[in-house]
């Protein structure tokens, strides 16, 4: 498979803070590329690298096929489609007008212009001034900006802001038939209801660093979720010194891999704890994300 | 790129201040010069002196500080900078489009000058017949002589965020040239600072200020020359510190 986007050990440093730590990023093409990760954890700075407005501190990058910094930006922003942390845009001129200075600088078609302002439907708001723009307007202009000139790869970074259920929904159909197109967008969010149903591959950032990449169902495989343990007398296990809590029917244990849920059962069986059941707690996508996050990301 | 800074000029409240100024200009010119008419002879001449001098020494630098501040908050504003540098256009055309849109409006701003001092001269002061063209070859030189100010507030503009800052170093900037122009100290130094530049040039032919120079194509060509020079240096040094810039 063909990356658009690997960087090798992409750091970056302010003072003596850290913001990116060693990322390897492996962007598949023709994917859209979920980049999640809580608030601060680094995901508009690496985006910022990616193109090339901010430089790393450290490591390699490579974008379509070409090393970046700001000798190749030139050549590479033709092709790359960018919306970072908030959307642009000039608040006294009208959409139209906001279209005809991006217009201008990429030296897009009028055709390519209508298009992009076509597939975001933003079209009849065009003649109102930006800063009477919704926010949802605003995002949409951002993206229409990105989109204008033919892009082949997109990055935005939190496109979903501010938006409403129905915003969401329609940006997330927008990105899934962007990428259908065979454009490989990296969409970056700190929800991961947000990005869950559009993205096929995943990055997870904690604290700069890549705790997570691969699709969704390796990272459901990758998360332990808690043990519930069934018994009527949940005393005698605590008794045992077991890492446990009170849970629903019994006890609750987090972190007990496969083995170590044998050896728990061998354990309880062996002090004549009466088990009538052990399962596994059913877990959302937000709760692994939150787990992987929470255990090796803030704490 | 030129073009898209121009669409970026429609409606912006840049030519409300290039409106403003040449009307508060004008009006204190007029009120001196009606003010002192026992002690200046009458006459179109007397009348232009008193207009030019506030505003060769400090209204027009400060006026393109104010407008350069005004231009450059429209990419500090938002998040305009990372879309401004995520297009292929080179930082010495972004800084380039700015310098030359911001002229244009110096521009119009000096053809509101001279239509207020005619209609002024005229209808308010009574004087006779239309000022003289070597007033509107002055404030024609003077755009030319503005493009180093032009060029060094929007250096600074661009590269602080705040709006006052810049406009108070335009301001230093204009005592440091009042000080090279009155202190006497004039030559080389005079057209090295650019705000003294654009003094020199509105003083042009100018009998209320003592030293300055006749309306000749010597001096007219010195001046032209400097501008030129003093711009293009500050214009590559721009170019090379927003190539650097890390956005934020
Ligand atoms: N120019 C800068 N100077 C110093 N620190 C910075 C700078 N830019 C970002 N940081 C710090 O880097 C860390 C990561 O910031 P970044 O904006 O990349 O996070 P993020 O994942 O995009 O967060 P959010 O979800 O809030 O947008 C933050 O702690 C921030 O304070
Ligand atoms: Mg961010």
């Amino acid at each position: 498979m063909s990356h658009v986007i690997t960087t090798e050990g992409l750091t970056k440093t302010y003072g003596s803070r850290t913001v990116v730590d060693g990322l390897d990023l492996r962007v598949p093409e023709g994917c859209v590329y979920g980049f999640l990760g809580p608030n601060g954890s680094g995901k508009s700075t690496t985006m910022k690298m990616l193109l090339s407005l901010v430089r790393p501190t450290r490591g390699e990058i490579s974008v379509l096929g070409r090393p970046v910094d700001h000798r190749t930006r030139h050549e590479l922003s033709p092709h790359i489609g960018s919306l970072i942390e908030a959307p642009p845009g000039y608040g006294h001129l009208t959409g139209r007008e906001n279209m005809a200075v991006v217009q201008r600088m990429l030296g897009s078609s009028d055709r390519q212009v209508a298009r992009a302002v076509e597939i975001v439907r933003l079209g009849e708001h065009m003649d109102k001034r930006v800063r009477d723009y919704s926010l949802g307007m605003k995002q949409r202009l951002g993206i229409a900006t990105a989109l204008a000139r033919d892009p082949r790869l997109l990055v935005l970074d939190e496109p979903t802001n501010g938006l409403d259920p129905a915003g969401i929904e329609e940006i997330r159909e927008l990105l899934v038939s962007l990428a259908d197109r065979g454009i490989t967008v990296m969409v970056s969010s700190h929800l991961l209801d947000e990005v869950d149903r559009m993205a096929s591959v995943l990055g997870v950032l904690g604290r700069g660093r890549l705790i997570f990449q691969g699709t969704r169902e390796e990272l459901f495989d990758r998360s332990v979720p808690d043990l519930l343990v069934d018994t009527p007398e949940p005393e005698r296990a605590l008794d045992l010194g077991l890492p446990a809590v009170r849970g629903p029917g019994g006890l609750r244990l987090s972190g007990f891999d496969d083995a170590a849920t044998a050896d728990l059962v061998r354990q309880l069986v062996h002090h004549e704890v009466p088990v009538h059941g052990v399962r596994r707690v059913r877990q959302s996508l937000e709760e692994v994300f939150m787990d992987l996050t929470g255990r090796e990301g803030l704490s | 790129m030129i073009l898209a800074e121009l669409v970026k000029l429609r409606r912006s409240a840049l030519w409300l201040v290039a409106l403003v100024l040449p009307v508060l200009t004008v009006t204190a010119g007029a009120l001196n010069y009606a003010g002192n008419r026992s002690m200046l002879s009458s006459g179109w001449a007397p009348f232009w002196s008193q207009v030019v001098l506030f505003y060769g020494l400090l209204f027009l630098s400060m006026g393109v500080a104010v407008l350069a501040s005004a231009a450059w908050r429209m990419e500090h504003r938002g998040h305009n900078w990372n879309l401004l540098m995520s297009t292929p256009i080179r930082p010495a055309a972004i800084v380039g489009a700015k310098i030359a849109a911001l002229a244009l409006v110096v521009a119009f701003m000096q053809l509101v000058l001279l239509v207020l001092v005619a209609v002024v001269g005229r209808l308010v002061l009574g004087l006779e017949g239309m000022p003289p063209w070597e007033q509107a070859a002055v404030a024609g030189l003077a755009v030319v002589a503005a493009t180093p100010v032009i060029a060094v507030q929007s250096l600074l503009s661009m590269s602080i965020r705040s709006f006052a800052a810049p406009v108070a170093l335009g301001l230093l900037g204009c005592v440091a040239g009042a000080g090279v122009l009155l202190g006497g100290g004039g030559g080389v130094l005079s057209h090295l600072v650019p705000q003294a530049l654009v003094s020199s040039a509105l003083f042009l032919g100018n009998t209320a200020v003592a030293d300055s120079a006749s309306l000749d194509p010597g001096a007219v060509g010195t001046i032209v020359a400097a501008a030129g020079a003093l711009t293009a240096a500050v214009w590559a040094l721009s170019a090379v510190l927003l190539a650097r810039r890390e956005m934020r």
